[in-house]
């Protein structure tokens, strides 16, 4: 390997020398109307067939030898420009290209035809691009459009239960998902206990989910990689947009704060349905809360050509109190980034990135009831994660052929697993506090993406992963399996000193053979570590799941993926189709024992069990892009199971979100330019859970006998939802926009299970029910039909 | 693990979001029945008790069968053996009352059909049940009905670790229905655990009687298991549902435990 390598590098060295002299076109591409740097548009040279596509920050660059050229910038949506230059020297070129303007009529394109098919030319595979224009078109519970939910309507993405906002992606735990908004890590994506997801859809711009073929810059989860960019700002003037719906209300501010130069957004989301508790009466809602809001704000400037700083921050928080209970929990993200480009081929991006989660529960003290009784059981539960990360990333565009990326990055983590702090004077509980864990890890990584020929691409690459558990921390070591009963060893650290280290190499390769122009072959493999671990035991993850780092005890875990497929598209890009196989080796992957106890644990190691998984499946996709109908339909067969000694008896069984079939079908219409409509349909296999065989009698109550882990599948899951779109003023020359939004979730009112769960079979009446001993299976079903309306606004 | 359903649904409710239950037909596996033995030997004077009978089948709707042919018998690890004889319905005891005494470790065999279920566990000292006394209490965002309601206090002995189990009588009748396990772990407690709500609610001249067991690691472990699985919710809050973790050997559910018991009493006075 190592060899490989070597001689790659030294090829990559000598082709410039041989080959004749070339200048460099780079530069950016925006978005016209708003300045919004363009990812992923396309900088094409017609004569030599040559072209580039924007990173990140829309940062292309392309060699070309001295002559008169015809340029060719696009994107998705966007109208074409078309440009002749002349290249003596090596020249900065940017660009602003124009949406293309909203039309039921086909957009018919005249004269060459340019493909817009990344979808067969790029060596990515297995990704998944969120257009969040169109998902503003759909079907969306209580009208809060969402990011996540678009996700799980894709292929190889399964969901755990009804409105859950977990990521199940190929076999893969919600814990396995790394999800970045603006390169900042969110560990905990959901809002009312996964209803919602955190990101507000009217700050975000693009959201890209790689299932495999995780590119070498990127590591730290096994499973998948969400990376979500909010917007930059509108850079040319002041626009307002928001939304009014039966959940929240949203409000975006952006514009320039020195024109083509520097911009800002601010972004905000609450939610309103506490507000009506206040008019209520009842007793019962004294104190009551439940909301949750979103504040996401960014400013960029343009230093010059070559520098660009962007600040980001995302700040949201959950609070739900009833009945003297409470829950809460915040994340904090913040990053600062600085691009600047070296010479014309060099990019460089140099990222700060903090990220900060919270929760907390609790009894709630009662202030105004003095009584020794009042506050007897009054506490309050605290937790939190704190990272901090810096990233240095170049991309070298060596040549035409060749595009590097390398880069560093450190990270320094402190979990604070818990903290109960007695309220009032009259609590039972005592002051607790459960040791801290402090981490650091860091990664260097190194990949090339290389034409070697028309027909063959590959992008290949390492990465090297560092960790290290440190001190302060008591630490245990065990004889076999980690329990209570087997501590051989008790070690105590000093702050910041040693306690484990891990390391490991993470190859990445995909590769992509061309078959024609509208059909190719892909391949990849990756390899993943990850080094924090959520300890959540509910089929759904909550936010009062806790996140670790590795310890002595909690090896990182592994996960090797290889997937293939075939790509095509059909009439001229309108229709992209793929069929892609995998198959993932997990290893260490973390599960609990029986009863496992994780709250409040000091030694929640001896809980943890570690196994391994193993998933592989089959995945079909077709989308329509353009035209008056768009939209896709998926299906995915596939099969996830594990192993893990101690559980299940050693047997193997089934992850609680295996389904073995996930059909989805989203189309979305433009009847008139006033109107359209949208619908999705959805299905999936019932998943596995825990049911009993036996039951008996012990003291008044009546147990049960499990004897299988996830030994019974619930009914399947199906729904539709419609939406309907109307723009009753749509007239380009006016500043004032407006559009409303109707939907319908769950249309024919299947109740679809939440939970399923056993209980008694009681008779006599519901204030004095007699048990005889019966046993009864009964499901939970959160949402019959829910209609909603939201009313959209820009100005 | 109730007060987070009730306040989940509480949420939903205030959310307008509603949420239903509804009965299902499952089609579960058949399995062989297995023995099932509950035993319990306590400080106070009272002849020791244990239970033996079968699990059933899931959907079968009548009650588990009791076994009276069992072998039973309790030793301690300083040589007494206390046989028990059958009395009804899987009830065996000793002939007359035994006092059980703290430190000892008690082990029980219980032989059905040739085969031999054992069990030990150890009793632990209880502290007492410092007073009781009951209040009438308005309706407000904790007290859901208004009435009367009983409080406790107690001690708990500071830098060790210890594990509680509480029963509750309404005049003579156990309080908290079918899934009402009322297990503790003192981990969070301060040393003075007083004023504390015990379940239900009661009327004038009602006797509220309340007992404190000890429990072991072991013991704690089993009624905590048992507690999660007879109020799994199905998987929101609730972890996999699993057996309560037995101590008894050769496949046999159920627990044989060895408590020191307290217990108080108060009548409820306008």
């Amino acid at each position: 390997m190592r060899k490989f390598l070597f001689g790659i590098v030294l090829s990559l060295l000598a082709l410039p020398a041989m080959a004749q002299e070339k200048f460099t076109i780079s530069g950016v591409v925006k978005d016209s109307a708003n300045g919004e740097v363009m990812l992923g548009a396309i900088v094409k040279i017609e004569e030599l067939t040559i072209g580039a596509t924007t990173n990140e920050y829309g940062f292309f660059s392309i060699q070309v030898p001295k002559g008169t050229y015809t340029i060719l910038v696009y994107g998705m949506g966007y109208k074409k420009i078309r440009q002749t230059i002349t290249v003596e020297q090596s020249m900065t070129l940017n660009f602003e290209i124009a949406e293309s303007a909203i039309t039921t009529k086909e957009v018919v394109v005249k004269g060459k035809k340019e493909k817009e098919d990344a979808n067969v030319q790029d060596t990515k595979m297995s990704t998944i691009q969120i257009d969040v224009k169109q998902m503003k078109k759909l079907p969306a519970l209580f009208g809060e459009v969402d990011i996540i939910k678009n996700l799980q309507m894709m292929p190889g993405v399964q969901v755990a239960g009804e409105g859950n906002t977990g990521l199940y992606v190929r076999g893969g735990g919600a814990d396995q998902n790394l999800i970045l908004l603006d390169e900042a890590p969110v560990y905990n994506a959901s809002h009312v206990f996964g209803i919602f997801s955190v990101f507000n859809s009217d700050a975000m711009k693009t959201a890209e989910l790689y299932k495999g073929g995780i590119p070498a810059q990127h590591g730290g989860r096994l499973s998948s990689l969400l990376d979500i960019r909010s917007k930059d700002g509108n850079s040319k003037k002041f626009k307002a947009t928001g939304g009014l719906g039966l959940i929240s209300s949203r409000l975006t501010l952006e514009g320039p704060i020195v024109k083509d130069k520097a911009s800002y957004i601010v972004s905000a989301r609450r939610t309103y349905a506490d507000m009506f508790l206040k008019l209520s009466s009842n007793p019962q809602f004294d104190g009551a809360k439940l909301y949750f809001y979103d504040l996401n704000a960014k400013i960029n400037y343009n230093i010059n050509e070559k520098n660009k700083v962007y600040l980001a921050g995302y700040f949201g928080k959950d609070v739900l109190q009833a009945a003297g209970f409470g829950i809460d929990w915040s994340n904090a993200t913040g990053t600062a980034r600085w691009n600047h480009i070296y010479g014309k081929k060099l990019f460089s991006n140099t990222t700060l990135v903090y990220s900060n989660f919270n929760y907390g529960l609790g009894v709630i003290e009662n202030e105004n009831d003095n009584s020794a009784e009042a506050n007897s059981t009054a506490f309050r539960w605290v937790s939190n994660l704190k990272e901090i990360t810096l990233k240095q990333d170049y991309t070298w565009f060596l040549n035409n052929n060749n595009e590097i990326a390398f880069g560093v990055l450190g990270s320094y983590k402190i979990y604070n697993p818990g903290e109960l702090k007695p309220q009032g004077d009259n609590s039972i509980f005592r002051p607790f506090k459960m040791q801290s864990y402090y981490s650091t890890d860091q990664a260097l990584y190194l990949s090339n993406k290389q034409k070697l020929s028309p027909r063959w691409m590959f992008e290949y690459g390492v990465r090297y992963s560092f960790f290290q558990n440190l001190g302060r921390d008591t630490v245990f070591t065990y004889n076999g399996t980690p329990d209570r009963s087997n501590i051989t060893d008790t070690m105590v650290y000093g702050r910041g000193e040693l306690i484990k280290a891990y390391n490991g190499f993470e190859p990445r390769v995909s590769g992509r053979f061309l078959i024609n122009d509208a059909s190719s072959i892909k391949f990849s493999y990756n390899r993943m570590f990850q080094y924090q671990h959520l300890l959540s035991n509910s089929a759904s993850p909550l936010p009062t799941s806790q996140w670790i780092p590795s310890t002595n005890v909690l090896s990182p875990q592994k996960a090797d993926q290889v997937a293939g497929g075939y790509f095509r598209n059909f009439k001229e890009n309108t229709f992209e189709a793929s069929a892609e196989v995998y198959y993932k080796w997990m290893h260490n992957v973390v599960d609990f024992k029986d009863n496992a106890d994780l709250i409040g644990n000091n030694e929640v190691e001896t809980e943890v069990r570690r196994g391994k998984g193993w998933s592989y499946g089959l995945e079909l996709f077709v989308r329509k892009n353009k035209g008056k109908l768009t939209g896709w339909t998926s299906y995915t067969w596939s099969k996830t199971q594990f192993d893990v000694p101690d559980v299940n008896e050693g047997r193997a069984y089934y992850a609680s979100y295996d389904r073995r079939h996930n059909v989805s079908v989203v189309l979305a219409y433009d009847i008139s330019k006033k109107w359209n409509i949208a619908g999705n349909w959805v299905m999936g296999t019932g998943r596995p859970i825990t049911m009993p065989t036996q039951k008996y009698v012990f003291g008044n109550s009546f147990p049960t006998f499990i004897p299988e882990r996830n030994n019974y599948r619930i009914q399947a899951y199906h729904r539709m939802d419609l939406s309907a779109t109307w723009h009753p003023m749509r007239k380009p020359e006016r500043r004032f926009q407006s559009y409303w939004n109707f939907s319908l979730y769950n249309v024919y009112m299947r109740r679809n299970p939440f939970t399923v769960f056993v209980r008694d079979k009681n008779e006599g009446t519901l204030d004095e029910p007699i048990n005889t001993g019966k046993k009864e299976v009964a499901k939970l079903w959160l949402f019959s039909i829910i209609p909603s309306i939201t009313y959209n606004f820009t100005f | 693990m109730k007060t987070l359903r009730n306040f989940l649904m509480a949420i939903l409710f205030i959310g307008g979001l509603g949420s239903c239950t509804e009965v299902i037909q499952v089609d579960l596996d058949e399995d062989a029945s297995r023995v099932v033995v509950e035993g319990l030997v306590t400080d106070r004077l009272h002849p020791f008790e244990v239970k033996v009978s079968r699990t059933i089948s899931f959907s079968n709707e009548s009650l588990p069968p009791t076994v009276d042919n069992a072998t039973v018998s309790i030793s301690d690890n300083a040589g007494n053996t206390f046989p028990l004889t059958f009395v009804s319905k899987g009830l065996y005891t000793t002939s007359g009352p035994v006092q059980g005494v703290v430190g000892r470790i008690y082990t029980l065999s219980v032989t059905v059909d040739g085969v031999t279920y054992t069990a030990s566990d150890q009793l632990n000292a209880i502290p007492p049940i410092d007073s009781m006394y009951t209040k009438f209490q308005e309706v407000s965002a904790v007290i859901p009905t208004e009435g009367y309601y009983a409080y406790a206090s107690s001690t708990d002995p500071p830098n060790e670790q210890n594990y509680y189990q509480y029963k509750f009588y309404k005049n003579g009748e156990p309080v908290g229905g079918t899934s009402g396990i009322f297990v503790n772990d003192d981990r969070f407690l301060s040393s003075s655990i007083s004023n504390v709500q015990l379940p239900d609610i009661y009327e004038v001249g009602d006797t509220v009687k309340m007992e404190q067991l000890a429990l072991s690691r072991t013991a704690y472990l089993f009624y905590s298991g048992l507690f999660s699985q007879l109020n799994n919710d199905g998987g929101f809050f609730s972890t996999p549902p699993a057996n309560a973790p037995t101590n008894l050997s050769g496949g046999a559910l159920g627990f044989f435990q060895a408590s020191g018991i307290a217990s108080d009493s108060v009548v409820v006075k306008p």
